[in-house]
C-alpha cells in the first residue's frame, strides 16, 4: 500500500470543489486492494484516529476536506470488476472514475443512468452521496441504480449488502452484522434528497450507506443497474419574453408524448452571466427553458404545440455534434461564470439548493421571486433542475453588511422551504458546511438520532468527522 | 435578392482519424463516418440569411455529394435557407475541384438568375480552396475570397478581403461570387419550427441528365487532377519515459536536454 507523509504530495486531497479551508492531514493512505483498505481501517481504529474517506474531490460541500487525521483515498481500487451485458449490471471497485467507465459502457450500448456532470467523480463518492446528473429528471438519482455494495466498518468486518435483502423490521430495527440498530424516526421526503442519513419505514439497509457521506464506512465495491443506451439526444433551448415558466412547466410534464432527460431553467440574470459566451441571446428574453430529449418528428411536433400559446421569442436546437457540445456549455458555463464571480468579488458563495415535492413548488417559486421584489439590491441568480422542483438560488452580497442580510434571508428561505416539505439539501449534500441546516429540516431529534446510528456502526468513530453533523456530538 | 450558397458535407473534425483511403481511386472512403457542414460553408448559409433579412429575397443551398449529403442540406433548411437541391449521380464521383466546380456551374446555370453565389472558404477535408473560384470562372463572373466582411447595396457588393496582416476593401458589381472566412459572423442555430420544416421539406435531387452535362467533364474522367500516391505518415517511434522521484526526473530531463542541445 502505497502512504505518504510529505506535505506536498498530501496537499491536494486538503481540498475539494467547496471552498472549505482549514484541511490538514497527518497521512494518506491509498490502498490497492481491500485488505489494504482493512489494513488501514484497523490501524485508525485500534488508535482512535479520525479517518477521511477521499474520492474524486467534486463535492461542494468540504465531505473529503479532513479536519486532522488521516486521509483513505480510494483512487487505487480502480478496476472496473465486470459489465454483465445480458443481465445489464456492472461491478465496479469504489474508485473507478465515472468517464473511464462511461468509455467502457458506450460500445456496449449500456449507459449509467445517474450520469453526474463531473465526469471525473468516483463511483463511490456517488453513492457516499447520492448523486444527482445531468438527465436525473428523467432517471433520478444515484440511489435507484445501486443494487449491491462492500463496506469496511471500523470494527474490521467487511459487509456485502445487497438490495432487497436486509429491511427494518416493523418497529424500526436494522441488523448489521451481530447489531440491531434503531433507524431514526423521521421519514426522508420522498423527493430528490442528499440531506442526512435516509430513513424510512422498513427501509432497505442499502440505503443506509446510499448518501451517507462516508461518515459509515468505506464503500469498496459496488455493483449498479444499467440501461440500454439509448440514441444521442438534441438540445433545445426555449427563450420566453414573459416570465410563464411555471404554467409551460406544467404542460410539459402533462404531455404523453414527449419525455425530456432534463428541464433546465435560466431566469433573466443568469441569462445576463452566460451573454459572454452567447452573444445571440435574443434580447428581451426574460426566461429561458433548456431541454435535451431523443429527436423525432412527433416529439418536436409536440413541442411546438406546447408552445404556441406561450410568448417564445426564439428556440435554439443542435442538429449535430459540433452544436451540442456548443449548447451544452449553455448549461455548464453558467456555474462556471457564477464561481468566477464569486471568486472576483472574494466572497464565498451563498447559495440555496432547496428542492420541495410537486404541489409546493409554486409556492416555493414565489417565494424567491418575492425575496427578489422586496431586495432590490441584493444581486441574485435563480437557475437549475426546475423540472425536480429544485432550483440553485443565489446571492452575491456585495460586503459584509449585505452579507448578513443575505444570511437572514438564507434561513428564512430554509424554513420555508422545511415547512413546504422539502429539503435543505437536494443534490449537494450536508458535508461541513450545512450542520445548521439539517437541524432546521429534522429537529435537534433527527440529528440526534443519527448520531446515535453513527455512532451504533462506527463505535470508534472515526469516519467522516464533521459530515452532516458535527463532531462535538459524537462525544455526549 | 437571388442568392445560391454551395456547401459540401465533410467528415465530422473528431472522424477525421477514421476516414480511410481507397487505394485504387485513391480518394476518400467516406461511409461510416459522421458527417457536418463544412463549417466556413456554414458562415457562408449565415451570411445569406443574413442578407436575405436585411433586403429579401431567396436563399437557395446546393451541394454536390452522395445521396448522405442529405442530412447536411437539412441542417441548411432548419437555418432557415428556402431551397435544398442535392447534385448525386454515380458519375459524379470521385471529381477533382475542377469537375466540381463544373457541375456546380451546370446545376447554377440550370437555376436561371441570380444576384450572389456564396461558399465557405475552402472545406475543410480537403483544404484546397479551389472550388469557388474555380465555380466563377466557369460562370464568367467576378470573385472576392476570403471575404470578412460583405456588404450589398443596388447592383454591387463591397467585401473586406482577409490579407495575412490586413485586409483589402474590393467593389465588385453583380452578381459575383464571394467566398467567406470564419470571421464574418457566428451561425445561427436552427429553431425548432426549423427542425420540422426541414425534416418535412423535399430535397430536390438532381442528376448527371437532368444538368445536361458532358459527362467526360464531370467524376473521376473529368478531374485533371491524378493522385499518384496517398499514404499515411508513419507515426514517429522511440521517446523515452523518464520516471522516478518528481526532483530527480527534472534533473535528468535537463541533462537529456541539454545533450541534444535543444536548450
Amino acid at each position: 500500500m502505497i502512504i505518504k507523509k510529505n506535505k506536498d504530495e498530501i496537499i491536494s486531497y486538503l481540498e475539494d470543489s467547496s471552498n472549505v479551508k482549514g484541511g490538514k492531514a497527518e497521512t494518506l493512505y491509498v490502498p490497492e486492494n481491500e485488505k489494504e483498505v482493512l489494513e488501514a481501517v484497523k490501524e485508525c481504529a485500534s488508535k482512535r484516529v479520525p479517518l477521511t474517506i477521499s474520492a474524486g474531490g467534486t463535492g461542494t460541500v468540504g465531505g473529503r476536506v479532513p479536519f486532522g487525521g488521516r486521509i483513505l483515498s480510494v483512487e487505487g481500487l480502480n478496476k472496473i470488476i465486470c459489465v454483465d451485458e445480458k443481465r445489464k449490471r456492472a461491478i465496479l471497485q469504489s474508485g473507478v472514475i465515472i468517464s473511464d467507465f462511461l468509455k467502457i459502457l458506450e460500445p456496449k450500448n449500456l449507459f449509467y443512468p445517474p450520469f453526474p456532470t463531473e465526469r471525473t467523480a468516483f463511483i463511490g463518492g456517488n453513492v457516499a452521496t447520492n448523486a444527482s446528473g445531468e438527465y436525473s429528471f428523467r432517471f433520478g438519482c444515484t440511489r435507484k441504480y445501486i443494487r449491491r455494495i462492500k463496506v469496511i466498518l471500523s470494527t474490521g468486518e467487511l459487509i456485502e449488502i445487497e438490495r432487497g435483502k436486509y429491511f427494518a423490521s416493523k418497529d424500526g430495527y436494522l441488523r448489521i452484522a451481530e447489531k440491531k440498530i434503531k433507524i431514526p424516526s423521521y421519514i426522508s421526503p420522498p423527493i430528490k434528497n442528499s440531506a442526512g442519513y435516509f430513513s424510512h419505514p422498513e427501509m432497505d439497509l442499502i440505503d443506509l450507506f446510499i448518501g451517507s457521506e462516508g461518515t459509515l464506512g468505506v464503500i469498496t465495491e459496488v455493483e449498479v443497474e444499467l440501461i440500454p443506451a439509448f440514441s444521442s439526444p438534441f438540445i433545445m433551448i426555449i427563450f420566453l419574453k414573459e416570465e410563464k415558466i411555471l404554467n409551460l412547466l406544467g404542460e410539459i410534464k402533462e404531455s404523453k408524448k414527449i419525455s425530456p432527460l432534463c428541464l433546465e431553467y435560466f431566469d433573466k440574470h443568469s441569462l445576463e452571466f452566460l451573454k459572454e459566451d452567447f452573444p445571440d441571446i435574443p434580447e428581451g428574453a426574460r426566461e429561458a427553458l433548456y431541454i435535451e430529449e431523443e429527436e423525432s418528428e412527433d416529439i418536436l411536433e409536440e413541442w411546438v404545440n406546447l408552445m404556441e400559446s406561450y410568448p417564445v421569442i426564439d428556440t435554439w436546437i443542435s442538429q449535430d455534434r459540433a452544436t451540442y457540445e456548443r449548447l451544452i456549455n449553455f448549461r455548464h458555463k453558467l456555474a462556471e461564470n457564477i464561481n468566477n464571480y464569486f471568486r472576483k468579488i472574494k466572497l464565498t458563495k451563498v447559495a440555496l439548493d432547496i428542492a420541495v415535492p410537486e404541489n409546493s413548488f409554486r409556492e416555493l417559486f414565489n417565494f424567491y421571486k418575492n425575496i427578489r421584489l422586496n431586495n432590490p439590491r441584493i444581486e441574485t441568480v435563480l437557475f437549475g433542475h426546475i423540472g425536480e422542483n429544485h432550483l440553485h438560488f443565489n446571492f452575491f452580497p456585495r460586503d459584509e453588511k449585505e452579507r448578513e442580510e443575505v444570511i437572514k434571508i438564507y434561513q428564512e428561505a430554509i424554513k420555508k422551504g422545511v415547512k413546504l416539505g422539502g429539503t435543505i439539501s437536494a443534490e449537494h449534500g450536508v458535508g461541513k458546511i450545512k450542520h445548521k441546516y439539517l437541524e432546521m429540516m429534522y429537529g435537534k431529534k433527527g440529528v440526534m438520532e443519527m448520531v446515535r446510528v453513527k455512532k451504533e456502526i462506527d463505535p470508534f468513530c472515526i469516519f467522516g468527522l464533521d459530515n452532516i453533523f458535527s463532531k462535538s456530538l459524537l462525544r455526549s | 435578392m437571388e442568392i445560391i450558397v454551395c456547401i459540401k458535407q465533410v467528415p465530422d473534425t473528431e472522424e477525421l482519424h477514421k476516414v480511410k483511403i481507397n487505394s485504387e481511386t485513391r480518394t476518400l472512403i467516406r461511409e461510416g463516418i459522421k458527417n457536418i457542414i463544412n463549417p466556413f460553408d456554414e458562415n457562408a448559409i449565415e451570411e445569406a440569411l443574413r442578407l436575405r433579412e436585411k433586403i429579401g429575397g431567396r436563399v437557395t443551398v446546393i451541394s454536390m455529394g452522395p445521396p448522405q449529403a442529405e442530412t447536411s442540406l437539412r441542417k441548411a433548411l432548419a437555418m432557415g435557407v428556402d431551397r435544398a437541391i442535392l447534385l448525386s449521380d454515380k458519375s459524379f464521383a470521385g471529381s477533382d475541384t475542377l469537375a466540381t466546380s463544373y457541375t456546380l456551374a451546370m446545376a447554377i446555370k440550370k437555376l436561371g438568375k441570380f444576384d450572389l453565389i456564396l461558399s465557405g472558404k475552402q472545406a475543410i477535408d480537403g483544404d484546397t480552396a479551389q472550388v469557388g473560384p474555380g465555380l466563377a470562372e466557369w460562370l464568367n463572373l467576378p470573385q472576392i475570397t476570403y471575404a470578412r466582411k460583405i456588404e450589398v447595396n443596388e447592383k454591387k457588393i463591397r467585401a473586406e478581403r482577409t490579407l495575412e496582416d490586413s485586409f483589402e476593401l474590393v467593389e465588385s458589381p453583380l452578381p459575383a461570387l464571394i467566398t467567406v472566412t470564419k470571421e464574418i459572423n457566428e451561425p445561427r442555430y436552427p429553431s425548432l419550427k426549423g427542425v420540422l420544416r426541414a425534416r418535412k421539406e423535399k430535397i430536390i435531387i438532381w442528376t448527371a441528365k437532368d444538368l445536361k452535362i458532358n459527362e467526360k467533364r464531370t467524376g473521376l474522367e473529368g478531374s485533371a487532377t491524378r493522385v499518384i500516391k496517398v499514404f499515411t505518415p508513419p507515426s514517429p517511434s522511440g521517446g523515452e519515459i523518464i520516471s522516478g522521484e518528481t526532483s530527480k526526473v527534472a534533473e535528468n530531463l535537463i541533462k537529456k536536454l541539454e545533450e541534444h542541445r535543444i536548450i
